[in-house]
């Protein structure tokens, strides 16, 4: 009976070593996002090379929703900041910031569409289910907030 | 308790005297005792199935916790992972940390 409960810790300490280990180990590694993308969605080199393409080409058109958003949000911060201000102005600034917002929306997600299918269609789809929410309309993430 | 008074035990084993049957064999008998119980058997079960199963047991154990952190691990990497890249590609995520880190 004695041995029983000594295999039976024994079999406790190895799993617990075991994991300790592996969990240490896994956690040292941050792989940067192409690596990332390629062992979790088994890649080909091809595939991220693709992949890589498209977001050269993605990055000015990020680059610029961001400066159009930036002037926007700078825009609608100082209206409202400025009782004065006739609401006709503030009513277009918030229909420019309601249109960019749509306009990035479907930049972005074209964009992640376009990733994914570059992927097989299973991991493409686990792609979009992994990383669509966290996009910001989604509507579990919640508004951006103006300033 | 007087220490002169002889103890009954004591008396009893200074005069008892033991006379052992003769018995010539006895060594003999001992000796194939011995060998009978060495030549019996053991059990294949305790001799090699027991720690058979006690090793696959605690490899079993390692393997369930190496499994369950790479799971863990995996699991919370592709959670980062997909915000870091959400992130990367959302200009009103990006927009707003720029804004958030200039001020």
């Amino acid at each position: 009976m004695k041995k029983w409960w000594l295999l039976l810790l024994a079999g406790l300490l190895t799993a617990l070593v075991s994991f300790a280990v592996t969990y240490r180990i896994q956690q040292a590694r941050k792989p940067d996002q192409f690596t990332w993308m390629k062992q979790e969605f088994a890649l080909t080199d091809a595939q991220v090379a693709e992949i890589e393409k498209l977001h050269r080409a993605y990055e000015p058109i990020c680059a610029e929703h961001c400066r159009k958003i930036a002037d926007a949000r700078g825009r609608l911060s100082t209206l409202h900041t400025k009782p004065n201000e006739s609401s006709s102005e503030l009513a277009e600034a918030q229909r420019v910031w309601e249109n960019l917002r749509r306009e990035c929306d479907e930049a972005t997600r074209g964009h992640l569409q376009s990733v994914a299918a570059v992927m097989s269609p299973p991991e493409g789809k686990r792609f979009l289910d992994l990383v669509g929410p966290k996009l910001t309309s989604n509507p579990h993430t919640g508004a951006v907030p103006l300033r | 308790m007087s220490m002169n008074r002889p103890d009954s035990l004591s008396v009893l084993l200074k005069s008892w005297k033991h006379d052992p049957p003769d018995e010539p064999q006895f060594n003999q008998q001992v000796w194939s005792r011995v060998q009978r119980s060495s030549s019996v058997p053991v059990h294949p079960t305790s001799r090699y199935l027991l720690p058979l199963a006690a090793s696959v047991a605690l490899l079993l154990s390692g393997v369930a916790g190496t499994t369950v952190a790479i799971a863990l691990q995996s699991s919370a990497r592709n959670d980062k992972m997909a915000t870091a890249y959400a992130k990367s590609i959302d200009p009103l995520q990006r927009s707003l940390t720029v804004h958030v880190h200039a001020h």
